[in-house]
């Protein structure tokens, strides 16, 4: 039984209902790290290699930035519009930033290997580490670029306007600015990475 | 058959192209330098340049006071972030690989370069959001002088960091240069 105990696994420990301590202690024990531990009590989904065509994966990268584009310029038209077509326009846009938000979470939750910016680097291997570098190092020239134009702009219309709609505008490039940030890196990968390898043909 | 030679003649431009720019990188090219100083050393000019950025912004907002709606304090800011930028970037050694080609690093220091982007990456997307919210809130609580001098210089804060960042976490980061009889 001590033996059993000795070389079971977390998720034996678990099955047979040791408490969580003891599973602890005995991990330590072994030398197993808090990192290690963690993904043996909780594991992961494996990283799915399902990640479409560079076509499809390019679409959904302009759809997801060209829908928080229209929510912007929503906002942007819909402070100065008066009646009905503010209540239109508010409709738009929330439909529009449900969409986007949609898209935004589905695409930072999935464990594909075009998410691999949002994975650990002990879950990826050395050559999907080294794309996920690269793609932060797209992202930083891009977002440093974004952040040199957009940021005076953004500087200028609260100049003029500090306390009315130029208020709503600045709160509109702050959430682009948050968007951006949280998805582009995952973004340049999927606009880079190559088509998956098509399946090679049964030989006779 | 003219569709061939004009073809043929096309192609031969354009490898005469390539080869004249092969030989005008490499004339111009001038060599990396290794000589990187101690990792403390580096460490150091790394505190003592942000630092010494901070005290001229102290300085010019000091100024900035005293001669309320004069511009000298902002031109004050805006050339001492060119010098700092200026003096990181412009050296060709392996501490500012990620100003350079990658065509002229080799594979290590490219990866590298890469690594320090992204951690780059990660510290301006957060340095960047809360300036943003600190000028846009300069901006609506001051809406005079002192008001757009504080953005202006959260904003030239920000910038010198994205300009420098890469640059400044690779010196942080790499280890002390081998001696030859290490390297032996």
């Amino acid at each position: 039984m001590t033996e059993n105990f000795e070389n079971a696994s977390v998720a034996e420990l678990k099955r047979r209902g040791v408490p969580p301590k003891q599973i602890l202690a005995e991990m330590k024990r072994r030398g197993m790290s808090s990192h290690e531990f963690l993904d043996a009590w909780s594991p992961k989904a494996p990283i799915s290699s399902r990640v479409g065509s560079r076509t499809v994966r390019r679409r959904v990268v302009i759809a997801m930035y060209g829908t928080w584009l229209l929510v912007a310029l929503a906002v942007m038209l819909g402070v100065d519009a008066q009646g009905k077509w503010v209540t239109a326009g508010l409709g738009v846009l929330a439909v529009g930033a449900l969409v986007t938000m949609t898209v935004s979470v589905v695409w930072l939750g999935r464990r594909t290997y075009v998410n691999s910016p949002q994975l650990a680097d002990r879950e990826l291997d050395e050559r999907l580490v080294q794309i996920k570098n690269q793609a932060y190092r797209a992202a930083f020239q891009i977002f440093s670029v974004f952040v040199a134009i957009a940021w005076p702009l953004s500087l200028l219309i609260l100049f003029n306007d500090p306390s009315g709609h130029g208020a709503t505008r600045a709160i509109v490039l702050v959430a682009g600015v948050g968007l951006l940030v949280t998805t582009l890196p995952t973004a340049v990968v999927a606009w880079r990475e190559p088509d998956p390898d098509a399946p090679e043909p049964l030989s006779a | 058959m003219k569709n061939d030679a004009e073809s043929s003649w096309s192609a031969r431009a354009k490898r005469g192209r390539a080869a004249y720019k092969e030989v005008e990188d490499a004339w111009n090219r001038r060599p990396l330098s290794n000589r990187v100083g101690s990792r403390r050393f580096r460490r150091r000019l790394v505190v003592a340049t942000y630092a010494g950025w901070l005290v001229i912004v102290v300085m010019a907002k000091l100024g900035s006071l005293a001669s309320s709606g004069g511009f000298w304090p902002m031109w004050l800011v805006a050339m001492a972030s060119l010098t700092v930028q200026g003096t990181w970037l412009v050296r060709r050694t392996y501490i500012n690989a990620p100003q350079l080609k990658d065509a002229e690093l080799d594979e290590r220091l490219v990866q590298v370069k890469n690594q320090a982007f992204r951690t780059a990456y990660r510290v301006f997307a957060v340095v960047a959001i809360i300036g943003l919210v600190l000028t846009y809130y300069a901006l609506t609580t001051q809406p005079n002088y002192q008001g757009s001098f504080n953005s202006l210089v959260v904003l030239f804060g920000v910038g010198l960091l994205g300009g420098t960042l890469p640059t400044i976490i690779l010196a942080w980061r790499e280890p002390d240069p081998q001696t030859s009889e290490e390297s032996t």
